[in-house]
């Protein structure tokens, strides 16, 4: 019988916890699901029952879903937990969770191929359970998440084939997890392209003595990346999603160029400075993943602690001759990896550049590994296991605040980011079908400034337990700007002057349509608040 | 070869001094720049300051009390060469220039290497930010200039007993922000340098704490001294965000989570990282590359403190810091840090100027990554820094309509037009358009200030609204019609506009640099209180 040794039942343990950081109450946290996902999961109900999107179009590369486009993958690959778990909320979010915690063993393993140093590559696989944006994103319908763990997965079979001369097949498993990596996922379209060449110049002595070898990977990427390139070129759907979000649609580049009368030069200055942006220490360490309103107060998508381990991890690399070309590799990934959130139009966007975030994690393990090494010298045993005290404690408390910010304050300060209250407003309306002829809902809604959830349809179906093929047929355009109708519903915007003199009405709207004080106090028989308590929407009796 | 080396610095040096002086008029003087300038031609003629103080110690403006070094600086430029745009830079691009010189001779001191000084040389003389810096009147070029001069003499074999106390006593009377950045700073020098006699550096930090602790001593003895440091230098302890949202976020409670554990990670330590991430920002790659100040107020338009090709060398210039354990250049990151610690009490202010000070050392760490790089890709790479910079000053009126709020040049017309209406008339402007008009006016016109008499010897945040027939009306003044001395026109905003109403009588329009009409020439004939 194979017994495992205490470094892979420790590597387990590791991979355990960061599952368990990803999957512990996946339904409850975050609170609700929003626009994305529950789109994502209604969607993939409908393809399972009907081999068609909502709209009716058959086994779409990209999904029109709210208006944007999204690239289906993420919901191909979520009918295989659909078939597992069936049409559960957390259904969606397992896919993200499960390739989240797959990451781990993934940062492992590359790493530990690359450095060939064990404890090197179980901090990295630690310090990635427990980084905040690693757990973020893996419990939210995410496909990042997936793309990240395939690069990696497919950065260790490459390294295993030409550093470690292993066999040959290696190389082309690793050529194609990255090829799937890049149907995945637009950002890892952009940046597979450059790791492989930054492989390639890494290991361009072994390549050079394998030409043939080399020409013959070379090949199968292009012929496994064939079909994605046509289909970018034919698909105007895939298109559009892809230049809806390129650069040019920055309105502070369009003053930049009006400024300058020089699109070249703007270019030039806006993508340079939006790339340099990325790399911002406030943005990576202190509250880059904008989950509370409290400007300086929140969390980054890497843990404050993780500021000192990364720049320790960089002077480790340099100065440290035996993992000077595995540093030299590291940070150019790293560099590779916050292009496309250089060249799309957030400020910052963290979900794109989740592949730098996992590899400074994996610098941070540099770091921790380099501050165990200068530890390890101090004679004195009292002080020593004063300072690994201190250090793991910090982190602890670190990680404990990030839990605390995303459990708590996440939910409270963000909570419209997640269309929250729609689930609520969705099984109210259903709970009032049989009680009024027609139900309005004006999905204008917002805390400061309103907004438009652009979902409400799918909230209704999907709460509703409407299933995708009566859905596919009830669903319609109304006249009015963007309506939405299907069964007794319409999605809209209220125009209360007029909208008033309907009867036997229910109509669901936030202050931001009708003030409160323009509605005579009977008439309102609900009101569904934001998770913090503040007034989000109201229903009213006509 | 010596003559040749010796032909090369004059040769980069006065191209320093070309970049800094094309165009002589740009950037456009910003309400602060004109005061300082206006107060320059103030105190050469008349020997007082824009409140009739004879050659006082302390200056006021807008925002705080501004020390004097800078204004008797500027006094000098205008006796040699008048009042003129030259008359008022030429000071500051005088210590831009020497600047540049003294950050070649600091870095002989940390490098001996023959052509690392050379590169710190080209890479000061085209920095943007010390050209933009070095262009109009400003404090932090003459700070960044003489910290370099006192480093050169605190790094020199001998310690010189009377430059370098007048160095200290100087750079004392330029900024307030760095006084406490001076003690650190004169300790790592002499710490650094290993030649200096133990007595002459014990001399030395006892010159510099007991100058250090009389000067803020004098300093709260102003009766808005305290206020003025506390909001101005320290505002990070007057801060209410941070406090503010830890409230907040300690009143989002969990079921079952202890409370106890909410006061041990919301608490007022945050503070501190609050203030480290106001350091962080402003030392971040983007401003030093990419864009030193957003809003333009203090550099060019999509440029940070250097080229950006120089990213390669300083990342260079790191790895060979790092990797190298040689004895002077170790201490390069650590006088960084201390020029720039006092940043971290700004918080939640992001002031890209105080920033200034760190970059001639900056420079000298971008230059140390030429060292492994071969003479062609070195050439290539200063080649097209200096492309870069040259570039830029063809894209100048780019600049101007990304400033026209704090540097505004469209308001030359308007106020040239209303002098000459000032001369037979009373005239008014709208205080809304501009930062503050009254220093332009005086510094583009012969306009007299109308001296009031002051409550207090040194008033804290003062704004002047009157010159003489001028009168600046705000949203508190009110206009009624009278007989005698009324107001016969006014360069109104739209908010006059609306409160005068039919009263007023358009006479000429008035764009914004961005070409949007922002203010109307207007007849009236009303008086205002």
């Amino acid at each position: 019988m194979y017994k495992l040794n205490w470094k892979q039942v420790l590597i387990f343990l590791v991979i355990l916890f960061g599952g368990f950081l990803r999957f512990f109450k996946l339904s409850e946290y975050p609170i609700q699901l929003n626009h994305d996902e529950v789109s994502q999961l209604y969607d993939t109900a409908s393809i399972m029952q009907t081999g068609k999107d909502i709209y009716g179009n058959f086994l779409p590369l990209a999904f029109f879903s709210t208006g944007d486009y999204k690239v289906g993958h993420y919901i191909y690959i979520n009918t295989f937990s659909y078939l597992l778990f069936g049409n559960k909320e957390f259904t969606i979010r397992v896919p993200a969770a499960f390739f989240g915690t797959l990451t781990i063993l993934a940062v492992f393993l590359f790493v530990n191929v690359l450095t060939k140093n064990w404890i090197i590559a179980i901090f990295s696989a630690f310090l990635v359970s427990i980084t905040p944006s690693e757990i973020f994103y893996s419990r939210k319908s995410f496909e990042n998440v997936i793309g990240v763990c395939l690069v990696f997965f497919g950065l260790f079979s490459l390294i295993n084939n030409f550093l470690n001369q292993k066999s040959k097949i290696w190389g082309f498993i690793g050529i194609f997890l990255l090829s799937l990596a890049m149907y995945i996922y637009t950002t890892h379209t952009i940046i597979v392209p450059l790791i492989l060449f930054l492989s390639a110049f890494s290991c361009r002595k072994q390549l050079y003595m394998h030409k043939k070898y080399a020409f013959s990977l070379f090949c199968t990427w292009i012929i496994f990346i064939t079909p994605l390139i046509m289909t970018t070129l034919i698909n105007s759907d895939l298109r559009y999603r892809a230049t809806s979000v390129f650069v040019s649609q920055d309105s502070n580049l369009g003053r930049l160029i009006s400024l300058n009368g020089n699109s070249f030069k703007s270019y030039l200055d806006f993508v340079f400075l939006k790339f340099l942006n990325q790399i911002n220490p406030v943005y990576l360490f202190i509250n880059g993943l904008d989950l509370t309103n409290q400007s300086i107060i929140g969390i980054g998508p890497l843990l404050f602690i993780q500021l000192p381990l990364v720049i320790l991890g960089i002077i480790f690399l340099i100065r440290n001759k035996l993992f000077s070309s595995q540093g030299v590799f590291l940070l150019g990934l790293i560099i590779i990896s916050f292009i496309p959130s250089a060249i799309t139009f957030e400020d910052y966007s963290p979900h794109r550049a989740m592949f730098a975030f996992t590899n400074l994690s994996i610098i941070s393990a540099f770091g921790l590994y380099s501050l165990i090494l200068f530890i390890k010298k101090i004679i004195n045993k009292k002080i020593k296991w004063l300072i690994l005290l201190v250090i793991f404690s910090a982190l602890f408390l670190n990680f404990v605040y990030f839990i605390r910010i995303y459990i708590g304050s996440y939910a409270f300060e963000k909570s419209e980011k997640m269309q929250y209250p729609f689930k609520k407003i969705s099984l109210y309306a259903w709970s009032q079908y049989n009680n009024f002829n027609s139900i309005i809902l004006d999905p204008k809604f917002g805390k400061i400034t309103p907004i438009i959830g652009v979902g409400m349809h799918y909230y209704l179906a999907y709460y509703g337990n409407v299933s995708p093929v009566s859905f596919q047929k009830l669903y319609k355009t109304g006249n009015k700007p963007r309506e939405i109708l299907f069964d007794k519903f319409s999605i809209r915007e209220v125009y209360w002057p007029e909208d008033r003199n309907l009867t036997n009405t229910l109509v669901i709207v936030s202050p931001w349509s009708v003030p409160l004080s323009d509605v005579s106090e009977n008439l309102i028989i609900e009101k569904f608040y934001f998770y913090d308590g503040t007034l989000a929407f109201y229903a009213i009796k006509l | 070869m010596k003559i040749h080396k010796e032909l090369i610095t004059i040769l980069l040096i006065v191209s320093a001094l070309v970049v800094r002086i094309i165009p002589i008029n740009f950037p456009v003087f910003s309400a602060d720049d004109a005061r300082i300038a206006a107060r320059g031609e103030m105190l050469v003629h008349s020997g007082t300051d824009e409140l009739g103080r004879k050659f006082p110690l302390i200056f006021n403006s807008l925002e705080d009390y501004q020390l004097p070094l800078t204004s008797y600086m500027t006094a000098l430029g205008i006796l040699i060469f008048g009042k003129t745009d030259l008359g008022a830079r030429v000071p500051f691009i005088i210590f831009g220039t020497v600047l540049v010189f003294l950050s070649y001779k600091v870095t002989k001191n940390f490098f001996k290497d023959g052509k690392i000084p050379f590169f710190a040389l080209i890479i000061t003389a085209f920095s943007p930010a010390l050209i933009y810096f070095s262009k109009f009147p400003n404090e932090f070029i003459i700070f960044a200039c003489l910290l370099l001069l006192l480093i050169n003499f605190l790094m020199a074999e001998k310690l010189n007993r009377i430059i370098i106390p007048l160095i200290i006593i100087c750079i004392f009377l330029t900024t307030k922000i760095f006084w406490i950045a001076i003690i650190p700073l004169t300790f790592l020098i002499l710490h650094i340098n290993t030649s200096l006699q133990r007595k002459d550096k014990i001399y030395l930090i006892l010159f510099t704490v007991i100058l250090s602790v009389a000067i803020i001593l004098v300093f709260i003895k102003i009766p808005q001294g305290p206020r003025s440091l506390v909001e101005n230098n320290f505002s990070s302890i007057n801060d209410m965000t941070v406090k503010n949202g830890i409230e907040r976020l300690r009143s989002q409670t969990l079921p079952g989570w202890p409370v106890v554990l909410d006061k041990i990670l919301f608490n007022k330590m945050y503070t501190l990282i609050a203030s480290f991430s106001n350091w962080l920002q402003l030392l971040q790659l983007s401003t030093l590359f990419a864009q030193l100040d957003k809003n333009g107020q203090f550099g060019f338009l999509g440029v940070g403190a250097f080229p950006k090709i120089t990213i390669i060398p300083f990342v260079l210039g790191i790895f060979y810091l790092i990797r190298e354990k040689k004895n002077k250049i170790k201490y390069l990151p650590i006088l960084v840090i201390i020029l720039t610690f006092p940043l971290l009490f700004l918080f939640p202010n992001i002031k890209v100027e105080y920033l200034l000070v760190a970059i001639p050392i900056i420079g000298i760490i971008i230059s140390l990554g030429f060292i492994n790089l071969s003479p062609k890709i070195t050439g290539l790479i200063l080649s097209f820094a200096i492309f870069e910079v040259v570039a830029n000053l063809f894209f100048i009126n780019s600049n101007i309509r990304n400033t026209e709020n704090f540097r505004p040049l469209w308001i030359n017309q308007l106020i040239t037009d209303g002098y000459k209406l000032s001369l037979n008339n009373n005239i008014a402007y709208s205080d809304n358009f501009t930062e503050d008009l009254i220093p332009h006016i005086q510094w583009l016109t012969p306009a007299s200030i109308k001296l009031l008499p002051l409550d207090l010897s040194y008033p804290y945040k003062y704004r002047q609204t009157e010159l003489t027939n001028i009168k600046m009306v705000g949203e508190s003044n009110t206009f009624y019609v009278c007989d005698d001395r009324s107001f016969k026109f006014i360069f109104a905003t739209k908010r006059e506009l609306e409160r005068l109403g039919n009263k007023a009588t358009l006479v000429k329009v008035y764009r914004n640099d961005l070409g949007k009409e922002f203010v109307t020439l207007n007849k009236i004939d009303l008086c205002i209180n």
